[in-house]
């Protein structure tokens, strides 16, 4: 009935077999770019860190022995050995800045290693670290006053590191 | 050769089935490649639906040029007139200070009620933006009834990124 080629094959069934292809490469694709797809987690773990900092006794929330007040952060505290203690994850590392409403830099603490530190500046042009930084109104507790200022995090992180959830 | 059974074995519909299964090709992967069908916004959790009332905590808390904190004006301004527009001024400085998406149309809004009355509206709206990051707190008046502050970001244009960036 139909013509056969070369390989003993009719030429409707090529044709056929042409579409099915495209169809099963088609959606191969799709399944391919679904499962390739990357699920960003660096702003959330952002955002937890952020809590964490400003909410946590262990980090910088301001104690008087009897309270923790939760929002308010302590200067005093603010170093590397507390934020070392407060969260610490070899392949994350963070900046915190305390500034005035004005912008004027109050105190500034990191817990960053030498190779993070270095990179932090130049994050956005390294394919294996990525950063992320986030401001947010807080109060801090400074010479027996509670005062209002902003709190920036600037965290960098190893691609395909643990995370912080 | 297409318009009759024979070598293909295809009717004169072969040309058009070709170009049907090519349109409805491109339309799928603009479905699935563009627009990204398949892949789910809320595969992360937007911080901002378990964000917690900490901006207008901070906010009333803060102190003033009169050295006395915001919610201490809202409570003497429900009767006396001159604080309330003290008040505002102070809340207008303080809202611009917050942080927000840049290089959006984007204001932080205060709107007090007392009693379910407005008593005082701060910020700027603007007409077919979205509200986001509602914080609202209590705060109770000497006349024994109770001020209720919401705090919200007008935002027109803000992206998923711009919201969580901020939260």
């Amino acid at each position: 009935m139909n013509k056969k080629g070369i390989f003993g094959f009719s030429t409707e069934l090529v044709v056929y077999l042409f579409f099915i292809i495209i169809v099963a490469v088609f959606i191969f694709s799709v399944a391919v770019d679904y499962l390739s797809s990357k699920t960003e987690t660096i702003q959330l773990e952002s955002y937890i860190l952020t809590k964490s900092i400003t909410n946590s006794k262990t980090c910088l929330a301001y104690d008087d022995g009897l309270r923790t007040y939760k929002g308010v952060i302590d200067l005093k505290k603010l170093n590397f050995e507390v934020l070392n203690k407060c969260f610490s994850k070899p392949t994350i590392g963070y900046l915190v800045k305390i500034q005035d409403l004005e912008g004027k830099e109050v105190k500034v603490a990191s817990k960053l290693d030498a190779r993070q530190k270095a990179y932090l500046p130049i994050c956005k042009d390294l394919k294996s670290y990525e950063c992320y930084s986030r401001k947010t109104i807080v109060s801090y507790y400074q010479e027996n006053e509670v005062k209002t200022g902003y709190l920036t995090i600037d965290l960098i992180k190893q691609k395909g590191g643990f995370s912080l959830v | 050769m297409f318009n009759k059974k024979g070598d293909l074995g295809l009717p004169i519909y072969f040309l058009p089935t070709v170009a049907f299964f090519a349109i409805i090709l491109f339309i799928f992967s603009i479905f699935f490649f563009v627009i990204g069908v398949t892949k789910n916004p809320n595969l992360v959790i937007n911080p901002e639906s378990f964000s917690d009332e900490s901006k207008i905590t901070t906010l009333v808390k803060t102190q003033t040029s009169q050295n006395i904190s915001i919610a201490e004006i809202i409570i003497s301004s429900a009767k006396d007139q001159t604080k309330k527009e003290l008040l505002e001024k102070e809340l207008k400085i303080l809202l611009s200070k917050l942080p927000k998406p840049e290089a959006r149309d984007a204001n932080w809004n205060l709107d007090i009620k007392i009693e379910n009355q407005d008593f005082l509206n701060t910020g700027i709206k603007t007409v077919g933006a979205k509200d986001y990051y509602k914080q609202s707190i209590i705060i109770p008046l000497e006349s024994k009834k109770l001020a209720k502050l919401d705090l919200y970001l007008n935002c027109y244009g803000c992206s998923i990124e711009d919201i969580r960036r901020n939260a």
